[in-house]
């Protein structure tokens, strides 16, 4: 897999956004054709059959529906990672995707708000699950152990949109400041999903994990809990590979520059995404003995490579250096 | 022989968990994970103890004489050094 940015601006304001790096390191706002025509043939060459965009808030970029038509002809099909409150040229043009060529993961906490979406805002995601239908995948982001889960029930019967719940940690950028999860936060917060999970399950709902939980999150009481309600459960940290508009390759957002590769067009025009990933992966590699917790590694999970120790963001902030 | 000065190289960082430390060389791109007396070692070498104290240190948690100590204490010095994650300044006397 491999995310390209397509647009950095938002208009949401998000206190936990990790993607905020990319609006400071002077990346070009928006991707231009001529390097989106680029990426299409990267994601070809590298055999991958999804053009996934994230950004900033990608609907904003001015010609959304020209990149979403020009995936298609490519034989990809699309994935977007929005807030949903999408210009309606956007969501017309997603809304003429057949439904198994295009998914739209809708952060259902997005917000101008450090406490949350208004009432509007919501109401207006509702309505853009609802006219997204099956194409429509909800997300949450935990920023706090204070956190609510069943609006998104009522909002998924109400919508008919994907019968899944797509769940994130709010994790932290390396080198910024956003407001995230921390680690000693995470068992109670584990204790309320498993609480949520069977309810969920009993409204036909299965919930996804996003990267960096952890294992430890949950007893293994709940973790049977999980299991009986079907969430697709994972514990791990690993690169997708995100490709920003001036054409660097990163971790993830939450890392940004850290272990990031900087292509030059020519290497674009020829690498693999796989070989990106492998590349990326070794330079994070020796850090990953290590995990969020100083218990992690010697942790029998950790060991067994069933949880990967929690995000590598979190973990790098561990580690300490001689100040010159 | 001893250590007059011990730096810790830049592009050397550090995680101190539970039973270990992890130390990585950011321009090598490789780790080390230290326990027992090197992970105690690493810990004092942090706080910039000088080196008089580091044998002192290292002769009580290696139950050991002052030759002994300053034996090992050298060696593990010098075995950093040769890895990459300490320079040494080495004198007779």
């Amino acid at each position: 897999m491999a995310n390209l940015v397509i647009a950095t601006p938002c208009d949401m304001g998000c206190a936990y956004c990790f993607a905020a790096e990319l609006r400071r390191n002077g990346d070009p706002p928006f991707i231009s054709l001529a390097d989106f025509d680029s990426r299409l043939n990267f994601l070809q060459r590298s055999g991958i059959p999804q053009a996934r965009f994230i950004g900033g808030e990608p609907s904003l970029h001015p010609h959304f529906p020209e990149l979403v038509q020009r995936a298609r002809q490519a034989g990809l099909s699309v994935i977007v990672f929005s807030h949903g409150l999408m210009p309606p040229t956007a969501l017309e043009c997603l809304m003429a995707l057949p439904p198994e060529a295009c998914t739209v993961l809708v952060n259902m906490n997005a917000s101008n708000l450090p406490t949350g979406p208004t009432h509007q805002e919501h109401a207006a995601r509702i309505e853009t699950l609802r006219l997204l239908g099956s194409r429509a995948l909800p997300g949450y982001t935990v920023t706090s152990p204070a956190f609510d889960l069943t609006f998104l029930l009522s909002a998924i019967q109400q919508s008919a949109c994907q019968q899944k719940i797509r769940l994130g940690l709010a994790n932290p950028i390396l080198k910024g400041s956003n407001h995230f999860l921390h680690p000693r936060q995470y068992r109670f917060v584990g204790q309320k999903i498993a609480s949520f999970a069977p309810i969920a399950a009993e409204a036909g709902v299965r919930l996804e994990f996003d990267c960096g939980f952890v294992r430890c999150m949950f007893d293994n009481r709940e973790m049977d809990t999980l299991i009986r309600a079907h969430v697709d459960i994972g514990f791990h940290c690993s690169p997708i590979v995100e490709i920003t508009t001036s054409g660097n390759a990163l971790h993830c957002f939450a890392l940004g520059s850290q272990f990031a590769l900087q292509l030059e067009p020519r290497e674009m025009c020829a690498c693999l995404a796989a070989d990106l990933r492998t590349e990326i992966v070794q330079r994070s590699a020796p850090y990953r003995l290590a995990g969020i917790y100083r218990e992690c590694s010697n942790c029998i999970f950790k060991e067994r490579d069933e949880c990967s120790g929690g995000c590598l963001s979190h973990t790098l902030r561990r580690f300490q250096r001689v100040e010159q | 022989m001893r250590a007059q000065g011990i730096r810790i190289l830049p592009g050397i960082v550090w995680v101190e968990d539970r039973s270990q430390t992890i130390i990585v060389n950011e321009n090598a791109v490789s780790s080390r994970v230290l326990t027992g007396y090197e992970g105690a070692l690493w810990t004092w070498l942090t706080q910039r103890y000088p080196y008089t104290r580091l044998l002192r240190f290292s002769r009580l948690a290696l139950h050991c004489t002052a030759t002994k100590a300053q034996e090992q204490l050298l060696c593990t010095l010098q075995e950093w050094q040769r890895l990459g994650l300490v320079e040494l300044e080495v004198s007779n006397g």
